[in-house]
């Protein structure tokens, strides 16, 4: 049966706990930094992340959770060391998949941590010498290290049968949780198929990039997805959300992907959710800035205007519900602007198409004019641009 | 030109500045022609020839308007110096073949026809073609079908299809010819009269034209160094490695350690990655091979596979390029990542029967050429 609207149903992933952060202690690390303090350097940058946390001078580890990993942090004469355990080898193992996997996926140029192979133990590691653990340094490697570990931990632990290591309870979703789970799991795919159905018979980039948004984005503001499950799903993203990929080819692989979900065990599924923890949002953080490029973008919005005013309101309304979803899902926000996405989505949520988009769009505007007006940090400046044009020649060199 | 043409040996080289690649052609052993565009405002520039190994040219003279430069070799070169055409017209629809290093790509040819033989374009006259001009091409020679230069490769236009241009053979004869009687080390030619300037001045002294409002100050003064190519530069140094040889373009270089090629770049904003491509994973002993890859041993350097091909890495993060104190330390890290690079290519293949990558020399060297 053909799709005629969309769903939205109260998300069981609960909201971040927003860590506000404080830029202004990041500005004082930075400067301590760059004043020789190096010690006071860290400790000022673990006050920025996580309101508080000093480093013991005498090596004692400091250590946090994100989702399934843990991060250890030590001083060892005048270094900084930073580690999370990944993944043991064990006997029954696909031993030499599970080691070129970390070569070809985790290792890599272009990032300050490594995984280290420790007999038969990785972890992701990383040290530095004090006087070069720069602020904005520690930050990424606190920040990426552990988002790796926990992408990956579970998957390879699938995959490749090795043993998990070190790895951190999730908490499990109760029984009413994990009905809720299943309608909106099953829900999603079935939506997602038809709209893949629609896409072809539209034959629309701009609509199936719409939907490849909506698959990716939908899913992850509503459940607590945290296991292999969601590497299984980062590896399709990568392929039907390359907007520079062949639309044939990033079709079939949404649709071999839903089908695929569809048909997942019960069992996987609820194998795979859980209420994870993290000490350092792995969201951006949600601003009136952010809001303002998305929800007070004018081409995008003229373009769903069009569409919407020019009788395609499937497009429209799917083009939003991807547009809050994308909120919902990669920004953390306040409980307010939270509230107000989730109401917008609500509303809309089982109207006819044309309704549905319009009230979002109507959404939209509100959350604007409410958190964006008069918000000096919700504009980007304008500005013109500075391409003075010339003949058109290139040169060849 | 007969159908099938050899392009190998005919003096035709890769030209590598911190600004970007082009291509150049010999018109002596010691001597090579090329864009302005390509070599300008740098005075050395790296010239390779076709067993990678490069040498420092010295760009001696340049005419920033008709886009022409003079490189001199530190040494000369044996191959073939491809006449210049005394063919005093060309003629719309003559075959003409373009020969240089397009997008970087290893030397190719690629033909066409003359489209225009005297195209007017702002103010200049320039041979018009159709075959197929690329980034990388500039300076490579136009040839005709008796292998003779016609046209200097120069540029193409960007909102058109197959509308490239070469600076004519005659402008060529008389940039060269005026380089021949050039005594100064080095001299930029006036765009209003052709003189020879070999200082920075306001005034042109033979047509007084403003040579400030020309903008030909650029041309006497090499770029001032973004303190990221001044980190690698100096580190390169305290490896024995000659920075300028190793320019791969802007914030780019490339060089060989022994038989290990080495990449350095600046893949994001935060990082600047230096990277060798070793050798390929052999058939036997893989999981022992990849142990010894991920070993924590090898911190601060690190393995990874890129597809199938085995790289050792070194990741510097921008902080410490702006951390003039750290440099030294640094400078050590990789000159020791230079070194191992080297080694560790040997290691692979003696140790684990990994194969050479294909960008290594390891071929190349055993056969002692």
């Amino acid at each position: 049966m053909a799709l005629d609207s969309m769903t939205f149903m109260p998300p069981l992933r609960r909201r971040a706990a927003r860590t506000d952060l404080d830029f202004e202690r990041l500005d004082a690390a930075v400067l301590r930094f760059e004043q020789g303090d190096h010690r006071e350097a860290i400790n000022g940058t673990l006050e920025h992340l996580f309101g508080k946390g000093e480093l013991d001078p005498g090596g004692a580890p400091l250590s946090f959770v994100q989702g399934s990993s843990r991060v250890t942090l030590r001083l060892v004469g005048d270094e900084l060391r930073a580690s999370v355990p990944l993944i043991a080898l064990a006997e029954g193992a696909k031993t030499n998949a599970a080691l070129r996997f970390l070569l070809t996926r985790i290792s890599g140029s272009g990032q300050l941590h490594q995984p280290r192979l420790r007999g038969d133990e990785v972890h992701l590691e990383w040290s530095e010498k004090l006087t070069r653990v720069h602020p904005l340094k520690l930050i990424e490697i606190l920040k990426r290290m552990p988002l790796e570990a926990d992408e990956n931990d579970d998957w390879m632990v699938d995959e490749f049968n090795v043993s998990p290591l070190a790895r951190e309870p999730i908490a499990p979703l109760s029984a009413e949780e994990l009905g809720r789970a299943e309608a909106v799991w099953l829900r999603h795919w079935s939506d997602v198929e038809e709209l893949m159905k629609e896409v072809q018979r539209k034959r629309s980039v701009f609509f199936l990039n719409e939907v490849t948004s909506y698959a990716t984005h939908h899913l992850r503001a509503m459940l607590p997805l945290a296991g292999a499950l969601t590497a299984r799903l980062n590896e399709s993203d990568a392929v039907f959300n390359d907007t520079n990929a062949d639309p044939s080819k990033r079709e079939a692989t949404l649709m071999k992907l839903a089908r695929e979900m569809k048909q997942l065990p019960v069992a996987t599924l609820h194998k795979n959710l859980g209420h994870v923890e993290y000490s350092i949002s792995p969201q951006a953080e949600g601003s009136p800035r952010v809001l303002s490029n998305i929800l007070d973008n004018e081409d995008y919005f003229d373009t769903v205007q069009r569409l919407s005013s020019g009788g395609k309101t499937m497009e429209a309304a799917v083009a939003m519900f991807a547009t809050f979803s994308y909120l919902l899902s990669r920004c953390s926000w306040s409980e307010d602007v939270y509230a107000e996405l989730v109401a917008g989505l609500s509303q809309a949520s089982g109207k006819g198409w044309r309704e549905a988009a319009n009230g979002l769009i109507a959404q939209s505007r509100a959350i604007v004019d409410r958190f964006c007006k008069g918000d000096p940090g919700a504009t980007d400046g304008g500005g013109e641009s500075d391409d003075a044009g010339n003949d058109g020649e290139e040169a060849a060199s | 030109m007969s159908e099938a043409f050899d392009i190998e040996g005919k003096g035709i080289f890769q030209v590598f500045t911190g600004g970007g690649t082009g291509s150049g052609f010999l018109i002596s052993e010691k001597e090579l022609v090329t864009n302005c565009h390509v070599v300008a405002p740098y005075r050395q520039v790296a010239v390779e020839l076709r067993d990678k190994t490069r040498l420092i040219g010295n760009v001696r003279r340049i005419h920033p308007k008709r886009d022409l430069a003079v490189v001199e070799l530190e040494r000369p070169v044996k191959e073939t110096v491809l006449a210049l055409s005394e063919v005093p017209e060309l003629r719309a629809k003559q075959p003409l073949h373009i020969i240089g290093f397009p997008v970087g790509l290893p030397l190719s040819i690629t033909e066409g026809v003359i489209s225009h033989p005297k195209q007017l374009l702002d103010g200049q006259h320039y041979v018009q073609t159709d075959a197929a001009i690329n980034p990388g091409n500039s300076g490579g020679p136009m040839l005709d079908e008796l292998s003779q230069i016609v046209a200097v490769t120069t540029c193409k236009l960007r909102a058109a299809d197959m509308v490239g241009f070469g600076i004519p053979g005659t402008d060529l004869r008389r940039f060269v010819g005026a380089y021949r009687e050039q005594t100064a080390a080095f001299g930029v030619e006036c765009p209003a009269c052709e003189a020879l300037l070999e200082t920075k001045d306001r005034y042109c002294d033979g047509c007084g034209s403003d040579l400030e409002s020309l903008d030909l100050d650029s041309y006497f003064e090499e770029p001032e160094r973004h303190p990221v190519v001044a980190f690698v530069e100096r580190a390169l140094g305290k490896a024995d490695i000659n920075p300028i040889l190793a320019r791969h373009g802007e914030q780019n270089w490339s060089f060989y350690s022994g038989s290990a090629p080495i990449k350095i770049w600046c893949c994001c904003s935060e990082h600047l990655t230096f990277s060798s491509p070793l050798a390929q994973p052999g058939k036997k002993a893989i999981g022992d091979l990849f142990r010894y890859l991920l070993s924590a041993e090898h911190a601060p350097f690190a393995f990874d596979l890129q597809e199938n091909i085995i790289r050792l890495n070194l990741t510097i993060h921008m902080s410490d390029v702006f951390a003039p104190e750290q440099h030294d330390e640094l400078g050590d890290a990789v000159a020791r990542f230079v070194k191992a690079a080297d080694v560790f290519d040997n290691r692979l293949i003696e140790q684990f029967g990994c194969e050479p990558a294909p960008e290594t020399q390891l071929t190349f060297l055993k056969e002692g050429r």
